[in-house]
């Protein structure tokens, strides 16, 4: 297996915690380097790379802080992998040689230009990213290719639980869902941390005497849209506002506009239609007719 | 007070501090909040079943109106998704047009959002400083369009008019004039010590919690989300003339404004690049009557964030369903969490820091010294107009 080399200062630590303490030995003591923080998404990017690459770490740190290190990468829960010190890039592009003899390195991630040397000593791939704001398309764009591109992600989380899966578009899949598995599916987005929930669809099929509810979740250019059809007589969904918190208004939107039991919502007070407006006349059901305005 | 008790304060749905009607309910114990509830609705005009009444040309009439402030978001998004339905695109010169409309609208909707913040904040005179600046933009776009607010740029399958080196001049006039004072917007709202008082720390939204909610646009770049459309998924010429996305770490109202001040500064810059490398070529191609039977999703970045249309049409002359979801419904969750543990005084600022939609007042204007029309010679006008066309 081939290995990726992986600087933890940046890419994958927050440390600005504890900057204000540099220079002073407190800086890499050990419950001061415990409080750093995972830069965003950088536990699940090296989850992903983890099944393909061996992962190599490395940091700008002195020798008396390894345990502290070592300690704070099992605590984050990242992947095990060796890990390598040096305090300057001279330093650590001495270690390369020792690299080579152990590693077939396919790529690194650095932030600054002297990993970029490192990297090509390294004879791999070098993507320089940004600093604590790692952009992890671009690591899996390099590293695991189209197939893991966002969309392809939700594709496998997706057809475990699915019916059918389509593709009506680029960047678009259409995942229809029995009712009882919206909730796993919904979940199993959110626990991949997959996008947001952009919005939430009624279509009245009369011909089919059925209501279909779309849930669109968007990733950057990627959207996942899951459908669920209930019968239009007595027509119940499940809520999701137990997973997305945010989802609570367009269930709302959904329930009085179409007339759909949305089971287990939190608040079912009227969002748009009128206090007066009569239950049993959802308005966006194709067998409301709208009444003639009266001309004056 | 014990807590036994609750004290609930109801605003709304006329108040004094939202120009907008909507109905607030905040619980409070003494002075802070502890929990809100939204109640909207009071401005709901039924458009998405009114759509499913009127032709595919009709509805971008319609959909241009759901809006006053963001008129060209709705119109854009909508064509872009009945030409993807009908398998046309817009030529490349209309495609720029499109944008630039787009950036013109975003410059004004963020100098208007930046006079009714500073206004909650009690700050007049930044509202008076930024509405009469804001005037600028909304004359380049009357000349540009005809129109102040709802510009009915949009056609379907291209745009209405040209751009010609008269108009480009005044644009890129305005636009020193706006530079100039944006820069001294920014350097009032970061070193203003009364007005950082009430957005500093205030209304913070932490990165974990917006992306919990999925709050879109400036709410989002605030918290530190490199969230936009026009990068994530360009369309209309943004492919061409890239965004760069504008983020801010903190959260707090401070960083909304400062995020919008400094979008600012990238619009003008997007303008006069779209002016500089206008494609040239045709404004329109022909669009079918009627539309392929299909569905499609369509986003735009709105000045408040994304807007999201989703089409279908049953292969008629009029849609099946036109869903239209607008920015400020996904950002309204974020007041709600981020109300409880606030002062009530605080209410109206961290409301006004989403940028709920107001409404913003047309005026009558009488072009090129025409005379006013009845509906009936207006409409026999056009028909001449456009079969002479």
């Amino acid at each position: 297996m081939k290995a990726v080399l992986v600087f933890i200062d940046g890419i994958i630590c927050d440390y600005r915690q504890r900057q204000p303490l540099s220079g002073t030995p407190d800086y890499i003591k050990r419950d001061v380097i415990l409080k750093d923080a995972p830069t965003p998404d950088s536990r699940r990017g090296l989850h992903e790379l983890a099944p393909r690459y061996d992962l190599v770490y490395m940091a700008a740190r002195p020798e008396e802080a390894r345990k502290a290190t070592e300690d704070w990468l099992a605590a984050m829960n990242y992947p095990q992998g060796p890990l390598f010190l040096g305090m300057t890039p001279a330093d650590r592009l001495a270690l390369a040689p020792t690299l080579r003899d152990q590693f077939e390195f396919e790529g690194g991630l650095g932030t600054h230009w002297e990993d970029n040397e490192l990297h090509l000593e390294l004879g791999c791939k070098s993507i320089i990213l940004k600093e604590f704001e790692v952009d992890w398309e671009i690591v899996r764009r390099y590293l695991l290719g189209q197939e893991h591109t966002a969309l392809h992600v939700a594709i496998d989380l997706l057809t475990p639980r699915a019916l059918k899966i389509t593709e009506p578009a680029v960047h678009r899949v259409d995942a229809y869902l029995d009712a009882g598995r919206l909730l796993p599916a919904v979940k199993s987005l959110h626990d991949a941390r997959w996008g947001f929930l952009s919005a939430i669809t009624g279509l009245d099929d009369v011909k089919a005497n059925e209501i279909e509810v779309l849930y669109h979740f968007c990733n950057r250019a990627a959207i996942a849209t899951l459908r669920v059809r209930v019968p239009r007589d007595k027509a119940a969904i499940p809520s999701i506002c137990s997973i997305k918190a945010g989802a609570t208004f367009f269930e709302r939107e959904l329930s009085e506009m179409f007339g759909i039991e949305v089971l287990g919502t939190p608040n079912t007070d009227r969002l748009f239609l009128p206090d007066e407006w009569p239950t049993d006349k959802p308005p966006l059901r194709k067998d409301y007719i709208v009444p003639e305005p009266i001309e004056n | 007070m014990t807590t036994l008790e609750k004290f609930i304060v109801p605003i709304g749905p006329q108040h004094p501090a939202l120009k907008e009607p909507g109905h607030f309910e905040f619980t409070v114990d003494g002075e802070t909040v502890t929990a809100a509830t939204v109640r909207l609705g009071y401005v709901h005009r039924g458009i998405e079943k009114a759509t499913e009444n009127r032709n595919w040309t009709q509805n971008l009439y319609l959909l241009e109106r759901i809006c006053g402030i963001c008129s060209h978001t709705h119109a854009l998004c909508y064509s872009l998704g009945v030409e993807a339905l009908a398998e046309v695109t817009a030529p490349p010169r209309a495609q720029a047009i499109r944008s630039l409309v787009a950036e013109l609208e975003r410059v004004h909707s963020h100098l208007l959002w930046l006079g009714v913040a500073a206004h909650e904040a009690g700050f007049d005179t930044l509202f008076m400083y930024s509405w009469r600046d804001r005037e600028t933009i909304m004359d380049v776009l009357e000349g540009l369009t005809g129109n102040r607010v709802n510009y009915s740029a949009m056609e379907l399958g291209g745009v209405k008019f040209d751009v010609d080196d008269k108009q480009t001049d005044t644009i890129r006039r305005g636009l020193d004039y706006l530079e100039e004072r944006t820069h001294h917007y920014l350097k009032v709202v970061t070193t203003d010590n009364s007005f950082l008082q009430r957005t500093r720390g205030v209304g913070t939204l932490s990165r974990e919690q917006a992306e919990d909610i999925g709050v879109i646009g400036p709410m989002a770049r605030a918290s530190g989300i490199a969230r936009d459309v026009r990068v994530d998924a360009p369309y209309a010429a943004y492919a061409q003339f890239p965004v760069n996305v504008i983020v801010e770490a903190a959260g707090d109202l401070e960083a909304r404004f400062v995020v919008r001040i400094k979008e600012l500064f990238e619009s003008y810059r997007l303008i006069r690049e779209i002016l500089e490398k206008m494609p040239t070529g045709d404004l329109t191609v022909r669009m079918p009557r009627k539309v392929k039977e299909g569905e499609t999703i369509s986003r735009v970045e709105a000045p408040r964030g994304e807007a999201f249309y989703f089409i279908k049409s049953g292969g008629g002359e009029k849609p099946e369903r036109v869903k239209v979801r607008t920015p400020s419904l996904c950002n309204f969750t974020s007041v709600i969490i981020t109300a409880p543990g606030h002062q009530l005084a605080d209410m109206p600022m961290i409301l006004a820091g989403i940028d709920p939609c107001f409404s913003c007042n047309d005026r009558m204007v009488v072009l090129n010294g025409e005379s006013v029309m009845t509906w009936e010679q207006l409409r026999q006008y056009g028909i001449e107009y456009y079969s002479k066309k």
